[in-house]
């Protein structure tokens, strides 16, 4: 039996139907991300909601999540190894690029504060230095 | 001159970085990209003069250190492949110098990126023009900090960081190698000196002689991304765009493939090391293209391309084809470059999208950029009468005393044609992808610049070959092709036009579990990555965590000595403190037994003292005696005054 694990620590957290969700959305992603082809795409999103709708009435909790594990399986296998990510998202191309400083880093402390306040009264006062 | 031509970038590098606050952005590019023109000015001059005139010439600078082994003089060494270098470094970073003035003109830090690029320019001319091994592994270590420093020059970004550190870990091994090399030489032969060393080398020290060879090859291997320490490469297009194009594509990869040229006195007498680098060089090829072909990311594409173009050159090398695996590089630096700059203005038109699921139709918004890169695609997989088809069906056709490797190449070759295809069919031909948020912008190809710097690369992709076959292998190229040559011309052109036909009829899309297997094997990267982290680099932390740490820094160290240490340490002073009680019958026996052993301590030194003075003035006044026999000034006045005494 493979070990597998497509959420990593969020596994023990998230809900049943959180997890089902998630799976629908992530597999289409990856469909998306195997199938260049955005018409192609389409099918295959529509037979996976087929899929899905199939089992959305199953009321027994054993089975549902039996159904969900063998799926969560299935997913595991056919992932893609390199998934689309946006630039902008986290782990794209433009993610953390010339970040701005954090604005507290730009905050100074009441001692330095102080000390600026009187250089720049100073200064004012005596421009010629 | 020589000196001239490296320290313009040197001087552009100072003034860029230290006065940036002082000159504007404009004219620093300005300063910057005439000082590289200066600099690629006289290596033309030095091109022709090595080239057409066949000269060759040192120069020396200054005595640099001087030891009881050996001397090392920080000289420059002119000849052909050196002249060859110097041409190609300077042509790409005028070039790249020029393109990231408009490429990089909404980024922030202009400044610190055109001083990095000129630094590594510099470095760069340092190592391909020094005479010596120990001038090189500067020029070969600064190269090395520079790609880390463009690497990481977005440094915010966690992933640019990561890439950088990778990057450095795995070329520190092929640094540790040259150096070993090195300081070989140096022991054997007492001299670092190419020149010498070309005439110091013979048959008889075979196992030296292997050691020393394989070192380099190691050498060679981190540097310019061979396979078992490639991994680097395909991780180093975290940085910007214009910095690939200079350093990941033309020239710093290539130094290790220098560092071989320049050493084949040294591997020529090693049969087995030879053997090894052209097995290296078709592997690395093979892999290579295999991985290139299920990327995703134009440019980790461009970068696996990279890895495998440096395989065909290390194969050439092996089978002692140095002067087409020179052309090689030099064709490859221009038509790679194209690629990367071109991608560049790709990615620009998209809203910096370089997944080529995404990118789609640009044919029509980029006309000149796809112009360009079907230009270096072609080039790249050997089209008849472009600048590749002269190095590449070269060396495939003398490979073929081992069908092993022609067959490896070949293969290589069709797979080539199929990554060249597939990236060029998704990025500009095929139907539009993208949704409203990523159309491109109108805007696009409008910088005058980027577009000229695109058009003389495709000059040069289509002729640069063709312009230095003769000149570089002294002989004149059969243009008609050979039985031999038509074998990867005909499987790459075949392999090009079934992608394409596949393509477009949109058949390739059958996910079954071995494609699944195949791509996830591939998008993986063979799994190296896997096997570096979880049976090396785990183990050696493991280890280091056990025996290093908790064994040796907590255990023999702390627990033994310094646990024990302060044990005695504090049982002595309990000790001791214990004198420190309030009884003053105690207090006052301590100052009794003290005075009373103090003054009889202070009696019998003096008693010892005297005895001991006299003892001595007597010898001394001997040996004195003795002297004065012989010279009578020699007797000293103290001993003369204790015999008055």
């Amino acid at each position: 039996m493979t070990q597998y694990t497509i959420w990593g620590p969020l596994e023990k957290v998230i809900s049943h139907r959180q997890r089902v969700t998630r799976l629908y959305r992530k597999s289409l992603n990856h469909i998306l991300s195997w199938d260049m082809d955005r018409n192609k795409w389409r099918d295959n999103a529509v037979r996976l909601r087929v899929v899905f709708d199939q089992f959305k009435d199953v009321k027994d909790p054993r089975l549902a999540k039996s159904i969900l594990k063998k799926a969560e399986g299935e997913f595991f296998k056919y992932q893609h190894p390199q998934p689309y990510i946006a630039p902008w998202a986290v782990g794209g191309t433009l993610h953390e690029r010339n970040m701005p400083p954090h604005p507290k880093t730009l905050e100074l402390l009441p001692i330095q504060q102080e000390w600026l306040d009187e250089w720049i009264e100073y200064y004012s006062t005596h421009p010629q230095d | 001159m020589y000196l001239l031509t490296m320290s313009a970038p040197m001087m552009s590098f100072m003034l860029t970085l230290t006065h940036k606050e002082k000159i504007k952005t404009t004219t620093m590019q300005t300063l910057a990209c005439s000082m590289i023109f200066f600099s690629w000015m006289n290596s033309s001059i030095m091109l022709y003069e090595c080239m057409m005139n066949d000269t060759h010439c040192q120069t020396k600078i200054w005595n640099w250190m001087k030891t009881e082994h050996m001397e090392c003089k920080i000289s420059l060494h002119m000849d052909l492949l050196s002249s060859s270098m110097l041409f190609m470094v300077t042509s790409m970073s005028l070039f790249v110098h020029m393109y990231s003035t408009e490429y990089m003109k909404n980024d922030p830090h202009k400044h610190r990126f055109m001083s990095y690029l000129s630094l590594f320019t510099f470095f760069m001319l340092l190592m391909m023009s020094s005479n010596n091994y120990i001038l090189l592994l500067m020029g070969w270590e600064g190269v090395g900090i520079c790609s880390y420093l463009l690497m990481n020059f977005w440094y915010t970004r966690m992933q640019a960081n990561k890439s950088g550190m990778k990057a450095i870990m795995m070329n520190r091994m092929g640094d540790i190698a040259l150096l070993m090399s090195t300081m070989m030489m140096m022991n054997k032969f007492g001299s670092t000196k190419f020149e010498n060393l070309t005439h110091m080398i013979n048959n008889k020290m075979q196992t030296i002689m292997n050691t020393i060879s394989m070192l380099l090859l190691m050498g060679a291997m981190g540097k310019s991304s061979l396979m078992g320490l490639h991994v680097w490469l395909p991780d180093a297009m975290e940085g910007p765009t214009p910095m690939s194009a200079l350093m990941h594509a033309a020239t710093m990869v290539t130094a290790g493939i220098f560092l071989l040229m320049r050493s084949s006195s040294i591997l020529e007498e090693s049969k087995m090391s030879l053997t090894i680098t052209a097995w290296m060089g078709a592997t690395t090829a093979f892999f290579a293209a295999t991985m290139g072909t299920s990327q995703n990311d134009m440019k980790r594409m461009m970068a696996y391309s990279t890895c495998s173009q440096l395989g065909y050159m290390a194969l050439a090398m092996g089978i002692s084809k140095y002067s087409i695996s020179l052309l090689h590089l030099m064709n490859h630096a221009f038509f790679k470059s194209l690629l990367f700059l071109g991608a560049g203005i790709t990615m620009h038109t998209i809203k910096n999208e370089q997944d080529i699921r995404k990118l789609s139709s640009l044919m029509k918004q980029t006309p000149m950029t796809y112009m360009g890169l079907m230009t270096a695609s072609l080039t790249m997989t050997g089209t008849p009468f472009l600048t590749a088809y002269f190095s590449k069906d070269q060396m495939m056709e003398n490979s073929y005393k081992n069908s092993m490797l022609y067959w490896l190449a070949t293969i290589t070759a069709a797979l080539t044609a199929l990554y060249s295809t597939r990236l060029m069919y998704f990025s500009f031909t095929k139907k539009p992808q993208y949704t409203h948020t990523q159309k491109p912008h109108t805007t696009s190809e409008k910088d005058i610049l980027m577009n000229s710097m695109i058009m003389m690369l495709t000059l040069m992709s289509i002729s640069t070959g063709y312009m230095t076959y003769t000149m570089l292998t002294q002989q004149q190229h059969p243009l008609i092709t050979q039985k031999l040559i038509l074998t990867p011309l005909m499987c790459s052109m075949t392999t090009s036009m079934l992608m394409t036909t596949l393509y477009t009829n949109n058949n390739l899309h059958n996910k079954t579990t071995l494609t699944t297997l195949w791509k996830n094997f591939n998008s993986n990267a063979w799994n190296f990555n896997t096997f570096y982290n979880n049976m090396i680099g785990e183990k050696m932390l493991t280890l280091a965590h056990y025996q290093t740490y908790k064994h040796s820094d907590k255990g023999i160290l702390e627990k033994i000595i310094n646990n024990n240490l302060t044990n005695i340490m504090m049982h002595n002073s309990q000790n001791i403190s214990k004198f420190q009680s309030t009884k003053m019958t105690q207090h006052l026996l301590t100052m009794i037994l003290f005075y009373s052993s103090f003054t009889m301590h202070i009696k019998s030194q003096k008693l010892n003292n005297s005895v001991l003075f006299w003892k001595n003035t007597g010898c001394s006044f001997k040996s004195c005696l003795g002297q004065t026999m012989k010279h009578n000034s020699l007797m000293p006045q103290f001993a003369k005054l204790k015999i008055v005494k």
